[in-house]
């Protein structure tokens, strides 16, 4: 058997643990740059909130209801994610974490998977304050439907899918646009082809699903069926490209500041790489402008000889690529750096043009900056060129302190 | 917060009679490991004001807090009231819930039973800093 646990609201639980006043009262968390609405407490979504829904759409609802917003603390989100996944993995013999609140668990050789998921809900809850629900089904594909469903009950959070006939009347309800793996193109054709529900699309012939979803649509199917296909990968991959970018809260009208924004993400994505041991041989830079005629995104791109994963010569890279591209005429709202082509570091193959001297001493400079950040805190070192401008720097109104990470951020009792 | 191996201190190669005590290293004391029995439910806080200063919380003292551990009767406790976070002593009878601070100036905290409670969790250690 397999568990899906999924913490509620994660953002907005995180928040409560440190105001517990929140409790029972309307909470949103917005995106980065304060734009649109991530995350929403159940009172918020019964006021009709929606999610990803740009925040003056909904002004009014916010100020009418007095909804308390948060910008986003991932500081303070990825903390707790930590804890609630070092828990589960000592809970369960194996786990496949899926996402920031997610994962899935592997229940073999667990007796009462009810009694187990009932003490890992309380556990998880008493230890960190965040709530989560666990959907307990033979496949991934079930535990998912059934971690829906035990989201809506308000009694305990947990649903065991295990009962045949439970589950046929379950899947006649499940509409299957809300199942793991169908998009909405995919809905699209199936619903033109009669099908609504998840027990329609088990009950037609695997050719037919073949023909219609591809393989990996068959595969889909047989875990609805119940046959489990879909292993746990508890084996970490390497990240198949990384991705830094921001909107900024007001446009920027010079390459200055764009390229002190521009290669503050490139350092970001290079420290990032450096973290897996990785190095990238693609470098795209991604530049957003808008005004009141158009929006358009511009990329362009740049392939090294050798891969690598040294700030420096990612941050040189943006800058010269930025100048090519550079237009005075616009202002551009948005900025970003992707690394792609991810080859492991020790796989490296050096050109004969490399000097492996002058690599070797840039590797150690990355490590020292590296070990100084790590303990100093995030991006205390840096390049020159990231300059000190706040100017471009996201919007963070509503930003909580990192009440878990930073010793002057620490909650106040009163004594 | 988390717990880091603190490494054994390795003196280079000496060229001359090797170190006696090389067979013999261990782990330097780690803090976080002394004071932190379970990372994933510690956090940390700072007390406030002068309530706790007769069981030796004084104001600025950081404090080290297990939520993993169920309150007993004596416990310091970092309870949630009407969304308020307090110190405190936690005393737990048959019939009520007491809050007990350690300076005569303040008064016992009685919760009701409607009272908006919660015991957010268990003071094991404080830290106070002299210079």
């Amino acid at each position: 058997m397999i568990a899906l646990a999924d913490c509620n609201n994660f953002y907005v639980s995180c928040e409560r643990v440190f105001e517990p006043k929140l409790n029972g009262h309307p909470v949103v968390v917005l995106s980065n740059n304060d734009g649109c609405i991530i995350a929403r407490s159940n009172e918020a979504k019964a006021l009709g909130i929606k999610m990803g829904q740009p925040v003056f759409q909904c002004r009014q609802i916010l100020d009418e209801y007095n909804i308390h917003i948060f910008s986003t603390n991932f500081i303070l989100y990825g903390d707790f994610s930590n804890r609630i996944m070092s828990i589960l993995s000592s809970s369960a013999p194996e786990i496949e974490i899926y996402s920031i609140d997610e994962a899935f668990l592997n229940l073999n050789g667990i007796p009462n998977k009810k009694k187990f998921a009932l003490d890992l809900r309380d556990k998880i809850l008493q230890w960190t304050g965040i709530p989560l629900s666990i959907g307990v089904a033979t496949t991934k594909v079930l535990s998912k439907i059934a971690n829906t469903i035990a989201k809506d009950q308000s009694e305990n959070n947990i649903c065991i899918l295990e009962n045949p006939s439970d589950i046929k009347e379950h899947l006649k309800e499940f509409s299957i646009s809300k199942i793991w793996g169908i998009g909405s193109q995919l809905t699209q054709k199936m619903n033109a082809r009669g099908i609504n529900n998840g027990y329609q699309l088990t009950q037609k012939s695997d050719l037919w699903i073949q023909k219609q979803m591809g393989i990996t649509g068959l595969r889909l199917v047989k875990e609805l069926r119940g046959e489990a296909c879909l292993q746990l990968n508890n084996t970490w991959q390497r990240k198949k490209s990384i991705t830094t970018s921001r909107t900024f809260a007001q446009g920027i009208d010079n390459i200055r500041d764009l390229s002190k924004a521009l290669t503050t993400y490139a350092n970001i994505c290079a420290t990032k790489l450096r973290k897996e041991n990785s190095c990238a041989k693609s470098i795209y830079i991604i530049l957003g402008i808008e005004n009141s005629i158009h929006k358009h995104e511009i990329r362009k791109i740049i392939n090294l000889n050798t891969p690598t994963n040294d700030s420096l010569e990612i941050i040189s890279n943006c800058k010269e690529a930025l100048r090519t591209v550079y237009n005075s005429k616009y202002t551009y709202k948005k900025a970003g750096v992707i690394l792609s082509d991810i080859v492991p570091q020790s796989k490296v193959q050096l050109t004969v043009f490399d000097k492996t001297d002058d690599i070797k001493k840039r590797q150690k400079l990355m490590q020292a900056i590296d070990t100084m950040n790590n303990k100093y805190g995030r991006l205390k070192v840096r390049f020159a060129v990231n300059g000190y401008s706040p100017r471009w720097h996201p919007r963070q109104e509503r930003l909580s302190p990192c009440y878990t990470t930073r010793i002057s951020d620490l909650i106040r009792l009163k004594g | 917060m988390h717990l880091k191996s603190s490494k054994p201190y390795l003196p280079k190669i000496m060229a001359g009679f090797p170190s006696p005590a090389e067979d013999f290293t261990e782990l330097s004391i780690s803090l976080d490991s002394t004071l932190v029995k379970n990372p994933p439910a510690t956090f940390m806080a700072y007390a406030e004001g002068e309530s706790m200063i007769g069981m030796g919380i004084h104001h600025g003292d950081i404090v080290i807090v297990d939520r993993s551990l169920t309150p007993c009767d004596g416990d310091i406790i970092v309870a949630v009231l009407e969304g308020e976070f307090l110190i405190k002593q936690f005393s737990k009878t048959k019939t009520h819930i007491k809050l007990i601070p350690h300076n005569s100036k303040y008064p016992i905290i009685y919760i009701n039973e409607d009272a908006n409670f919660q015991v957010w969790g268990i003071v094991v250690h404080s830290i106070r800093s002299y210079r």
